[in-house]
């Protein structure tokens, strides 16, 4: 053992490879490998080398299922959801070995979901998502209050110039063509991702809608059950 | 005996405790007091893939495993 209880006082950092029962031979991934086998259990383990996945039921959310894959992405799927549309952008603040990602993420998921929803970050193709995405990333620099503003002033102005670019071509181009195309050529790159913003929204709209829709024929089914 | 798995860069580091031996228990302890200070995540493993999140040291786990701080992607 590389340290002493006397000296605890002084307790150095932990350093890689401090204590190594395996031998100094294991190397990071093989390590990694072992932990997660621990950390799942043997069934789990196994199933998620042979499947690619676990699937994994939220103890927060009722009807909420996570898919942990083999490579430590992690998305969900709440009820009435046909996919796993939400992905869980969460990394660690170290780097470690790949394996150690997917034990890591195992362990927040099962014995600390609060901890994991209060910091991942969730991403979905959807308006609302983006917003709520941008929305996170200002909030750990930023008041509550100033990174909303920031997150609905930057995808306003993207929407903005979406119309704009619409208007320009349909009506300022026959009245004034040279400032139409000059308004065209400046805002065709801010119009693109307003366009791309509102394909999510429409999409996002569409998810939902056939959600809700799963949901009631579910009701349905179960009631005449 | 218990065995707490920090991990790091270089795959994770095995310190183990007996609850009979206080010098061992005394390194444990302060190895998970850090973590904690660090703002780690401390879990005990319990059975076969059921984990469970600490917040202060469990002398009686088998294994507990410190995975690094952690933030949004």
């Amino acid at each position: 053992m590389a340290w002493a209880a006397e000296n605890a006082a002084d307790l150095p950092p932990v350093r890689p490879g401090q204590t190594l029962p395996l031998g100094e031979h294991v190397g990071p991934s093989e390590k990694a490998d072992l932990l997660l086998r621990d950390v799942l259990g043997e069934r789990q383990y196994l199933r998620m080398k042979t499947m690619g996945y676990l699937d994994l039921p939220s103890q927060r959310h009722a009807g909420r299922t996570y898919r942990l894959d083999v490579s430590g992405n992690l998305s969900y799927r709440d009820a009435g959801e046909s996919g796993f549309n939400t992905s869980l952008c969460v990394q660690p603040q170290d780097d470690v070995p790949r394996d150690d990602q997917v034990a890591m993420r195992y362990l927040l998921v099962t014995a600390d979901e609060e901890r994991l929803l209060q910091v991942a970050n969730p991403i979905t193709f959807g308006l609302l998502s983006l917003v709520r995405a941008l929305y996170h990333d200002f909030s750990q620099h930023h008041s509550r209050v100033a990174s909303l503003a920031l997150s609905l002033g930057i995808v306003g102005f993207f929407l903005a110039a979406l119309v704009a670019e619409i208007w320009a071509v349909t009506y300022l181009l026959g009245q004034h063509p040279l400032a139409a195309i000059a308004l065209i050529v400046v805002l065709v790159i801010p119009a693109f991702i307003g366009g791309f913003l509102v394909a999510a929204g429409v999409a996002e709209g569409l998810r939902g809608f056939f959600s809700l829709l799963r949901r009631v024929r579910g009701l349905a089914v179960s009631y005449r059950a | 005996m218990g065995t707490i798995r920090w991990m790091s860069a270089e795959g994770d580091t095995q310190v183990q405790w007996s609850e009979t031996d206080t010098a061992s228990l005394d390194r444990a302890q302060m190895m998970i007091d850090r973590a904690f200070a660090e703002g780690r995540g401390v879990f005990r493993l319990d059975s076969e893939g059921v984990g469970q999140r600490l917040r202060t040291f469990d002398p009686t786990a088998r294994e507990i495993v410190v995975i690094p701080q952690i933030k949004g992607g």
